[in-house]
């Protein structure tokens, strides 16, 4: 990292917390439109402020002053000078759009791509007053009268000041007059001192505290102080103190070289922190009260949380699995053990051993939760995109959002954002009609587009539904047989439902135009290769007329995943917990042989069965093999060797099929870990976990065992039948 | 018990170790820092960068479907690392590990690697100018993953380019895809 000033530690952190912000003043900035609360403003400033903030720290001169200009405007509208317009808006977008490219040099550590100057003027011609941001900096600096009680601040004050501003904070400075004519003025000074004192850190003041204290000064006060509050909330804050002839607060964040002793103010750099540190310590009276003494007046969630990285999340999910594997030796070591002890010796360590486990599943369950988040993380963003993609098609859609509170893994909220996203630009691009279509239709104007996430039995269904036209079966059909995806007698056999399926075949939705807003629009087959990859599925409904809709389905983690652990031979497998519905004991007796493959008959139903150990073996000369002995179990009509084994019976969307298993070993959470290099795209496996032995268990994909049982079975009946 | 040979946990890459050998330039003849290892008869160099750490057989869980030359995956202190037979990998006979064999953990472009060898002989300094290009020579091995050979104290060593032989197993990895 070298344009900007972020060690790459702290990049991961800065990076999240900015994008949350841009997200979130997506969402607000859309309602500020819409009803423009006094809540909904505070939140927009604030994040604009403490985007400022960060811009200036990591120093990105651009991104620092775009949000400046911003912040001003919206202090103009918070004062009540100005009020939201759809041009406001839309320039507000702009702004947050600009600052998210800024954002995007900061990650890719490159310089400022893009000028925002016009942006700026737009923005101050908003304001009223077509100046550039160089005389907006200029509206800032203090009146004249002010300047000639300007304090001035020494190089260790400056050093408070750059790590203040740093930090987000600004840097204020309070001229005040008492009324001489008041009972007692001084004190008033004083008040006003302590209440800066509570409210800000006050790097120099004239007269000082302990002279105003004294009773000693000629009747004004003039303060630098660094402060989170803007100007507007300061003047606020001391306005209530009575008997004050006039005072003043100006914000001196973008130009601190103004308190710089007179013969020194043009041209100087700054300090470097680090320099002068040391002096600072000694210095008391520049110092005046330590900064974490202040008080927090952001009551805002965000002071309960702290922020940490997911590869921190993730060691710690591993550590607790070693503490599992740990636990459960120690219960082996006490049952050793046990003989040697007497009985109060027993009870006192079995106790122990009893806590320690269960404080062990908390901490595993605590992680776990730790690394959940609500969806809204991605929901967030859709209200603005909605609203963009209405603009420039001419729509006009109401977006509605719910469930967004469902909880889900990291992992998942990385992955799930862009099939969302391409779903709910199909829905407003082909689904929803135009203003006159709907009116003809008989429909309300406006469209409707509703958002909704759920979990349900360990997955996270996410629906995209619209209340448009709905999808025009002849048309996919006509579509499908003119690309050769299927035949002109096969599209009359299709039901209305299996034709709207063919949406999803390559090439057949693909014929969106590029476009500013997300790019290339990619076809629904990506979409739903995508979705699948990752263990999930999507499906459509439609009715013609009324609308359609897309259900997503996806696991709540990809990261951890509630598994059966079975036994083959040595070797462990991880079965994915929701796929499997029963465990049985293999019956030889049940065993019959349906066109050469094994199906075990149980409760008036066939199910195929597989041999994990045969399935995996890839080439053909081990399915010969297993032909072989399939034909031999045939003749001898029971696998004699096969007492003792079970059955897992697996279900995947409408497939059921039986996996024959060594032994059950239990149910267990585990890490998926990914396999690496160069067997990370081996068929059939999502990964490997650690189990608590140490041994490595291999993680199951059920839908390519299915498929590939299914090519197998296919192959092998081909080999028979030319036997 | 593993030899770390990067204890501090970063594994300086051949692209890092450039600047020492330019340093060395000045004072004397450049040398190439080699971990030498053998399998059968034959002796092998590999850049000391491309080697994490070196570990006595361990129990390997196999991996179906994974190719003919992956023996399966370790468990690593907690990491999953797959593991190669080399000899495999390199087109020579295969042979049951034995009391000598090594797994040799090395670094690929996004994990670790170990390399099932027959026995880890030594780590070496060599001058650059014992290193002659392979033409001269003949080995046992397929020489495109064979940047030069050496001799020292009549042995014959023959220095792979591990990262080489990586990255042709990933472009065949993405060929057979594509094909899929």
């Amino acid at each position: 990292m070298n344009h900007y000033d972020l060690t790459s530690d702290e990049a991961e952190v800065f990076f999240e917390e900015a994008n949350e912000l841009l997200e979130s003043l997506d969402r607000d900035l859309v309602g500020l439109e819409k009803s423009g609360d006094d809540a909904t403003l505070h939140r927009i400033f604030r994040a604009i402020h403490t985007l400022k903030g960060a811009a200036g720290s990591v120093g990105h001169d651009s991104m620092a002053l775009l949000a400046h200009a911003a912040e001003s405007l919206l202090e103009k509208v918070r004062n009540h000078e100005s009020s939201v317009s759809t041009q406001m808006a839309n320039v507000l977008f702009q702004v947050v759009e600009n600052l998210r490219i800024f954002l995007d040099d900061v990650l890719a550590d490159r310089p400022a791509q893009v000028d925002v100057a016009a942006l700026i003027e737009d923005v101050s011609a908003l304001m009223g007053m077509a100046q550039n941001v160089a005389s907006d900096v200029a509206s800032d600096s203090p009146p004249d009268q002010m300047l000639s009680h300007l304090p001035t601040v020494d190089d260790s004050g400056f050093v408070v000041i750059e790590d203040g501003l740093k930090s987000g904070l600004n840097l204020l400075v309070v001229y005040a007059e008492a009324d001489m004519t008041g009972i007692a003025p001084l004190a008033r000074l004083l008040q006003m001192y302590m209440h800066l004192e509570q409210v800000a850190q006050i790097i120099v003041s004239s007269p000082t505290g302990d002279a105003l204290e004294q009773g000693q000064g000629a009747g004004n006060l003039a303060a630098v102080v660094m402060t989170d509050m803007v100007r507007s909330e300061l003047e606020a804050e001391l306005s209530n103190i009575f008997e004050i002839a006039a005072f003043q607060v100006a914000d001196l964040s973008s130009a601190p070289q103004l308190l710089r002793p007179q013969e020194e103010k043009s041209g100087e750099v700054l300090p470097v922190a680090g320099e002068t540190t040391e002096t600072l310590l000694d210095d008391e009276q520049i110092v005046e009260r330590p900064m974490e003494a202040a008080p927090q007046r952001e009551t805002s969630p965000a002071l309960r949380t702290v922020r940490t990285s997911v590869e921190r999340l993730d060691n710690l999910m591993n550590l607790a699995g070693e503490l599992v594997t740990n636990r459960n030796r120690l219960f082996n070591i006490y049952e050793e053990l046990s003989h040697l002890l007497d009985e109060e010796q027993r009870t006192s360590l079995n106790d122990t051993i009893t806590h320690m486990s269960s404080v062990t599943d908390q901490i595993h369950d605590e992680i776990f939760k730790a690394r959940m988040q609500p969806i809204e993380f991605i929901f967030n963003k859709f209200p603005r995109f909605v609203r963009q993609i209405c603009q420039e098609m001419g729509k006009d859609v109401a977006l509605v959002v719910t469930g967004q509170e469902t909880e889900v893994d990291r992992s998942v909220i990385e992955q799930i954002g862009d099939p969302i996203l391409h779903l709910v630009r199909n829905g407003i691009d082909h689904g929803i009609e135009t203003v006159a279509e709907r009116l003809a239709a008989g429909k309300a104007a406006q469209g409707q587009l509703s958002l909704n996430a759920r979990s349900e039995e360990g997955n996270i269904v996410v629906s995209i539904a619209d209340d448009g036209r709905g999808v025009d079966a002849e048309k996919v059909k006509n579509k499908a047989v003119a690309l050769g995806l299927i035949t002109q007698e096969e599209s009359m056999q299709l039901s209305y439902h299996e034709a709207i399926d063919l949406i999803f075949a390559p090439g057949l939705s693909t014929a969106t135009e590029i476009s500013g807003i997300s790019g290339r629009g990619v076809g629904m087959d990506v979409v739903r290769n995508n979705v699948q990859r990752l263990s999930g599925s999507v499906v459509v409904h439609s009715v013609p007329g009324q609308g359609t809709s897309f259900e997503l389905r996806l696991p709540l983690t990809l990261a951890i995943i509630p598994t059966l652990l079975v036994e083959v031979g040595s070797q462990v497998f991880a079965l994915p917990l929701p796929n499997v519905t029963e465990i049985f004991k293999l019956d030889p007796a049940t065993i019959q042989y349906v066109r050469g493959r094994e199906t075990a008959y149980i409760r008036g139903g066939v199910l195929p069965l597989v041999r994990l150990a045969h399935l995996f073996e890839e080439d053909m000369a081990a399915l010969d093999d297993f032909t072989e002995r399939s034909k031999k179990g045939a003749e001898k009509g029971a696998g004699g060797d096969e007492a003792g084994a079970y059955v897992v019976s697996l279900s995947y969307r409408d497939v059921q099929m039986g996996v024959i298993v060594s032994r059950p070993l239990g149910k267990q959470d585990v890490v998926i870990k990914a396999l690496g290099y160069p067997i990370n795209k081996v068929q059939g496996l999502t990964g490997a976990t650690l189990l608590g032995d140490g041994r490595i268990g291999l993680i199951i994909d059920i839908s390519a065992l299915i498929s590939m049982a299914t090519e197998a079975n296919a192959i092998q009946s081909h080999r028979l039948a030319k036997a | 018990m593993p030899v770390a040979l990067h204890p501090t946990g970063s594994g300086a890459s051949r692209r890092e170790l450039i600047p020492g050998r330019a340093a060395q330039m000045k004072e004397a003849e450049p040398q190439e820092h080699l971990v030498i290892f053998t399998l059968g008869n034959e002796c092998y160099g590999v850049d000391i960068g491309d080697v994490w750490e070196i570990n006595t057989m361990q129990e390997i869980t196999r991996v179906p479907r994974a190719p003919h030359f992956i023996e399966g995956v370790i468990n690593l202190r907690g990491e999953i690392v797959p593991v190669m037979d080399l000899r495999k990998r390199l087109g020579l006979p295969a042979r049951p590990a034995d009391q000598k064999s090594r797994i040799m953990v090395t670094k690929t472009a996004h994990n670790r690697l170990g390399l099932i060898v027959d026995s880890v002989r030594e780590v070496l300094k060599l001058p650059a100018s014992l290193i002659k290009p392979t033409a001269e020579l003949g080995t046992l091995i397929d020489e495109s993953f064979v940047w030069g050979v050496a001799h020292k104290d009549e042995q014959l060593i023959v220095l792979i380019d591990l990262q080489g032989l990586f990255d042709a197993d990933e472009h065949e990895a993405l060929d057979t895809m594509e094909a899929v």
